[in-house]
């Protein structure tokens, strides 16, 4: 196959995940369309990585998938503590950050 | 001898010292043992120090002690030492002789009051801020002295620092020295940018400033700038016109302190300074002809308020301002020696005239009112003798010591107008024959209202009681019993109207005959040395000014006797011109309106426009329209993840449209 | 070698984070503890004196001659970011020595002054020391960059001495005060590092910050100028010359007495110090350009800020504007650009920080007996406080440059230079002399004499007999500086001693035609 091929899979699924982010108001849902996103992105490292025929596009799978694996514990451990305190996770609740 | 002149300096500054930390806990009698042992101290070693002067040869009579170096900064060096010549001995005679006098009479006078020691402390100070002042051998120590002895003048005038008007006579003389100490500081950056010294002459090697003067640069603008600057210190300090206005406020002081610091010693400080500074006004002959313009319109002027005052302090006063006047007419014939010589006999009899009035004022229980006064020969017979004697002396008649003083100058005044032939001189010696009419006119009317006719007082206290309850004051009310002062004021008065009487024989004595005879004049001769444009006034000139001037005395007494000599009465008087003199020609009106307000205007102005609303509002509309922005730009902080989420993809779109359109 | 400048700069500073674990409630040796660290940097600061003169008489020579490094003694130099020219530097100097003695000789002071201080007493104490601290460090800094972080140090503990112990309107005068004077330093950050960058330019050498480096320097003038300019922002903030002193009125009537005491005795003089080490001889052309407009400038806070302090009622406020007006008479000696002047500007510097600290000392224990700093409020105390009035009496005459006090000795040498250099504006100058004996002579006697008032608080105090005189301790605090106010008077040489070799030096750097 192409390499066109696995870099329209892979902004097609990147896509789905940002549409994820920007419209789903679930914090738990949001998180899963960033590990898309996340994933979208690692596609298209491997398939390039193939293409070229080099090994820097899987190490850098291996980093964000560590990183993703990372801000996935700090993210839930957050939206625990939120939940804890108010009962409720809706994002559009939380805007003490507002202006 | 020259150690002896540190001592005089620092012993009045122990005594103020001591007295200053510790007098509050001192029973009256240790005050006056310090207060007296002081001065008393200090007049002994300067009677010594001038005794031991007139054993030296005359070429060896200038001593300079140089004491330390007070800054050395570049090529500005100052060594600070204590000069002893005849002219700082004569005035030093003066200080301490006359300030002791008077310290022995305050005992009595200051006796009830509360701040006794207080009292004391400052006339210390005051001997020696003028001791500093006389014998200081710079210009700089001598501004040194010069304020300090205006600090000693405002604390003792402020004495009694509860009465308003005491207080603002005070600060008023205060503020009008300083314009003087302005004026001096000024005259001495020029004397320093012209001649690179301030020392009067070399102490310690090099030029003094009078061994540096170019005879050549005499009468450039420099000089007269000089001479101008250093002048209007001494009408600040000698209340010449227009820096007059305190001198007559300051009667609120103490009386001892109006006879010793605002007659004999302090105000004639200016006329030291011009005596001393004299080689500088030397090179300025515009600016000499304008002090004696000045000192005779002062002269004239203050004579003609006097005639009117009904305080007899402020009869005193302006009489003060107006024979100062006359010390400054002689000064600007370039006759120095006649300044000094009338500086010195107008500290007897005007120190005189003070205690007296001052006694007078005791004795009727601080009544200073003309009106309320009278008939007092029979009660007060020492003061009436005394007060007579000084008062015949201010009034020009031979052979008191005044005639001796006013006559040469005078005569010196006739002689520069007959010799240089100038309209201004003779315009000058009038206004002095006139005044001395004036002043034997005030000082006979003044003599008459206090101590002739019958009294006029109700009898009682009337005096004001201090606003301050709690202070023991004196000043018992009821009846009156009028009483001699205490012999420990009657002695100085004695010894005064000795002085008085006698003190001008050392004068000369050409007039009859005796032209060997000028020992004043002799002795003060090294100092002046170099004036060279003094002329000798022929003896018919002599003759001349002094039969004018003694008929216009006698004439003056005689109107006196004639209105006043059955006793004063005064009437109310609308006549716009008497009500004119009487206020003082609304001097002090039109300067406060002039000037005082216009000040206190602008900085009331100031402080509501420029520093509210033009800086500190300013700086807040600055800080409201920083505000302003701020408060739109923060809605676009919503606090929705998804807005921001947002906001980051267009932004990535942005980039790569960018990237995208450019290739 | 014992590094005495490190010492004595951050003495102060560990003092303060010592403090800070002192238990909160042990007021009195939390108190102690700082007066202690302040003394014993005071003796420090002594001992540094006499070191000097030692050094300074045996390499007379290297003083006085033209070598960039030969003016600072004591050097202490650390690397610190050498890449970019920053180095941890210090160095004395006869200008800096007076002052760091000066600084440390107020703080003591003003901490012995500031035991009445009832709240947050440790945090109050920390903040002190490092104030101490940061104005110390500015006088001794050499390099650009620590200079700068100094500058920036002192402003920290200034903020909230005067935000949160100060008078009603403290946050307002907090705020208002670190504006002004951050702006004025941020505009300085940018002119040093475009210093260091011409200087690079101009010398083809390393990037450096060092001062002893950057003299050598020999810039455009153009660039000087705009250098100049923007090193005199931070500094005419500071001093604070006229239109940018709006800031120091509100701060000085907020902040408790002894925090005014410390920022208008020692902190003004930062300022002034300012543009002596550095705009002076860094800038030498540009600063003769603009010696018209500076000195225009002082001419005018001379006058204008002695007119506003005739009508000023709160007494704080009035000797606010007053030592506007008395720095106006520095910066004109500074700018006279000869040896009178800018030793007359030094000795002015530290004649007005012992002077107004005294005052504003003494303005602090009035208004802690009556609760008030209205100037109608009172009259005639001298009555029942006759040490106090005494006290006031003295300071006030100092201020107003009474011939024979400290104030006099600087005001005159300052003015003598600037009479040498401009007749006009030493005239200008010295024209001050009038206003300023009538509003301090008003301050005195409005207070002390005349009528005792009716009615308001002094009043009711002085009815019930609570109205107690200057206590022993209060006056102890007074009185190192009444001895100083009475002994410079006396004999300023031995200051002028000190200074003359290194201000002969910065006048080397302006040209050596000024030098007499």
């Amino acid at each position: 196959m192409p390499l066109s091929a696995y870099l329209i899979v892979s902004a097609i699924i990147f896509t789905i995940g940002v549409t994820g982010v920007l419209i789903r108001r679930n914090p738990l849902i949001i998180f899963m369309s960033i590990e898309l996103m996340l994933n979208a992105v690692n596609l298209s490292f491997v398939a390039i990585s193939s293409y070229l025929d080099s090994a820097d596009g899987q190490m850098f799978v291996f980093i964000v998938l560590t990183v993703a694996a990372a801000e996935v514990v700090v993210g839930l451990a957050i939206i625990v503590s939120i939940f804890r305190t108010r009962r409720d996770i809706d994002v559009d609740d939380m805007n003490l950050l507002r202006g | 001898m020259t150690n002896l002149m540190l001592l005089v300096l620092l012993l009045p500054l122990l005594g103020f010292a001591i007295l200053g930390v510790a007098g509050s806990t001192f029973s009256n009698r240790a005050v006056l043992t310090i207060a007296w042992g002081a001065c008393g101290l200090a007049f002994l070693f300067a009677t010594i120090s001038f005794f031991s002067m007139l054993g030296t040869p005359v070429a060896a009579r200038t001593s300079d002690q140089v004491l330390y170096t007070w800054v050395a900064s570049g090529d500005f060096q100052l060594s600070f030492g204590l000069l002893l010549d005849p002219l700082s001995a004569t005035m030093l005679m003066i200080v301490t002789g006359v300030g002791l006098l008077i310290h022995i009479y305050a005992a009595g006078y200051m006796q009830d009051d509360p701040g006794f020691w207080r009292f004391f402390s400052y006339m210390n100070f005051f001997i020696f801020a003028m001791v500093l002042l006389v014998s200081a051998d710079n210009f700089l120590f001598l501004l040194i002295g010069w304020g300090l002895v205006g600090l000693a003048s405002f604390l003792l005038i402020g004495f009694w620092y509860r009465r308003p008007k005491a207080v603002a006579a005070a600060k008023k003389a205060l503020v009008i020295n300083v314009i003087g100490d302005f004026g001096l500081m000024i005259a001495i950056f020029l004397i320093f940018k012209e001649y690179g010294v301030l020392n009067y002459n070399n102490n310690t090697g090099g030029n003094g400033v009078f061994s540096a003067l170019n005879p050549t640069s005499s009468g450039t603008l420099l000089q007269t700038v000089i001479a101008l600057c250093l002048f209007v210190a001494c009408a600040a300090k000698s209340a010449q016109l227009p820096l007059y206005m305190w001198l007559p406020d300051a009667m609120e002081g103490p009386t001892p302190v109006s006879a010793l610091i605002h007659a004999a010693t302090m105000v004639t400080a200016g006329v030291y300074l011009v005596a001393r500074a004299h080689p500088l006004f030397e090179l300025a002959p515009t600016a000499l002809t304008i002090i004696a313009l000045i000192g005779g319109l002062t002269a004239l002027f203050a004579a003609s308020i006097a005639i009117f005052q009904l305080d007899i302090k402020r009869v005193l006063a302006y009489s003060t301002i107006s024979q100062l006047g006359y010390m400054f007419m002689a000064e600007g014939v370039h006759n120095y020696s006649a300044g000094i010589f009338h500086l010195t006999t107008h500290a007897y009899f005007k120190a005189l005239l003070f205690l007296a009035a001052g006694a007078v004022i005791h004795a009727l229980d601080g009544e200073q009112d003309m009106r309320q006064m009278g008939g007092l020969r029979h009660k007060l017979k020492i003061t009436f003798w005394t007060f007579l004697l000084a008062a015949l002396a201010i009034s020009g008649i031979p052979p008191f010591s005044g005639f001796w003083s006013k006559d040469e100058i005078l005569s010196s005044l006739l002689a520069q107008a007959t010799i240089h032939n100038q309209p201004l001189s003779y315009v000058l010696w009038g206004t002095g024959i006139l005044t001395a009419g004036l002043t034997a006119f005030y000082m006979f009317r003044l003599f008459y209202g206090i101590f002739m006719g019958d009294y006029r007082g109700s009898g009682h206290s009337s005096h004001a009681q201090d606003d301050d309850d709690e202070e023991a004051s004196h000043h018992t009310a009821g009846r009156l019993r009028i009483h001699e002062a205490p012999p420990v004021m009657t002695v100085p008065l004695v010894i005064l109207a000795a002085l008085s009487c006698i003190g001008g024989l050392v004068g000369s004595f050409e007039l009859i005959g005796l032209a060997r005879w000028e020992p004043f004049t002799k002795f003060l001769a090294p100092v002046f040395a170099d004036v060279h444009t003094m002329v000798t006034a022929s003896l018919g000139v002599q003759w001349t000014s002094t039969a004018l001037s003694v008929g216009v005395g006698l004439l003056g007494i005689l109107a006196a006797w004639r209105l006043y000599g059955r006793g004063f009465q005064y009437k109310e008087n609308h006549n716009p011109l008497y009500q004119l003199v009487l206020h003082k020609y609304y001097i002090d009106e039109m300067l406060d309106a002039a000037i005082v307000q216009p000040i206190l205007w602008f900085g009331r102005t100031a402080s509501r426009l420029l520093e509210g609303d033009l800086l500190d509002a300013g700086g807040r509309a600055v800080a409201g329209g920083l505000r302003g922005t701020s408060a739109a730009l923060r809605r676009l902080q919503t606090g929705y993840v998804r807005n921001y989420a947002l906001a980051i993809l267009i932004g990535v779109v942005l980039i790569i449209l960018y990237y995208a359109v450019r290739g | 070698m014992y590094p005495i400048l490190s010492i004595i700069t951050f003495l102060p500073l560990a003092g303060g984070i010592a403090i800070l674990f002192i238990p909160k409630n042990q007021l009195a040796a939390i108190r102690w503890t700082a007066f202690a660290v302040a003394g014993v940097n005071l003796l420090q600061a002594l001992g540094l004196i006499l070191a000097y003169t030692q050094a300074n008489v045996s390499s007379t020579s290297s003083v006085v001659s033209n070598a960039p490094n030969g003016t600072f003694l004591f050097n202490e130099r650390l690397a610190w970011i050498p890449q970019v020219g920053i180095n941890y530097s210090l160095g004395v100097d006869g200008i800096s020595l007076l002052l760091v003695a000066l600084t440390a000789l107020l703080t003591v002071v003003c901490i012995a002054a500031s035991f009445r201080i009832e709240q947050k007493v440790k945090n109050y104490m920390a903040f002190m020391l490092l104030l101490e601290s940061g104005i110390i460090g500015v006088f001794l800094s050499t390099n650009l960059f620590l200079f700068y972080i100094f500058w920036e140090v002192m402003l920290i503990p200034a903020y909230f001495l005067v935000g949160s112990w100060g008078g009603e309107r403290r946050i307002y005068a907090a705020f208002k005060f670190v504006l002004y004077t951050s702006l004025g330093s941020l505009i300085m950050l940018a002119g040093i590092i475009a210093l260091g960058y011409f200087h690079q330019q101009t010398s083809g050498g390393t990037y450096t910050l060092d001062l002893a480096t950057l003299l050598n320097s020999k810039l455009d003038p153009t660039v000087q100028l705009w250098l100049c300019l923007a090193f005199a922002a931070a500094f005419a903030v500071k001093i604070p010359f006229v239109p940018f002193h709006s800031w120091l009125p509100d701060a000085y009537s907020e902040a408790p007495a002894a925090v005014t005491a410390m920022l208008a005795g020692a902190m003004s003089k930062t300022g002034a110090y300012g543009f002596l080490r550095f705009c002076l001889p860094l800038f030498p052309s540009a600063i003769h350009t603009l010696s018209p407009l500076f000195n225009t400038l002082a001419v005018v806070g001379i006058l204008y800020c002695a007119l506003l302090a005739l009508v000023q009622t709160d007494l704080k406020r009035l000797l606010g504007y007053s030592s506007i007006s008395h720095l106006g008479v520095v910066m004109l000696g500074m700018f006279a650009f000869n040896t009178q002047g800018i030793e007359g500007s030094v000795l002015q510097m530290v004649n007005h920080g012992i002077t107004i600290v005294a005052l504003f000392l003494i303005v602090g224990y009035i208004e802690a007996r009556t609760g008030t700093r209205n100037i109608n409020d009172f009259g005639g105390q001298a009555k029942r406080l006759p040490i106090l009035a005494t006290v006031m009496l003295i300071a006030t005459l100092s201020s107003l440059g009474l011939p024979g006090l400290n104030n006099f000795a600087g005001e005159f040498l300052a003015l003598l230079g600037a009479f040498r250099s401009s007749a006009l504006f030493g005239v200008l100058g010295t024209a001050v002399v009038v206003p300023a004996a009538w509003y301090m002579i008003r301050f005195f006697l409005d207070v002390m004499e005349g009528p005792r008032p009716t009615e308001g608080p002094v009043a009711a105090l002085e009815r019930r007999g609570k109205l107690p005189d200057l206590r022993f301790a209060e006056f102890l605090t007074l009185s190192p500086l009444l001895l100083l106010i009475f002994y410079i008077g006396i004999q300023p040489a031995l200051l002028t001693y000190l200074m003359e070799p290194s201000v002969v030096n910065t006048l080397q750097n302006l040209g050596s035609a000024f030098i007499h």
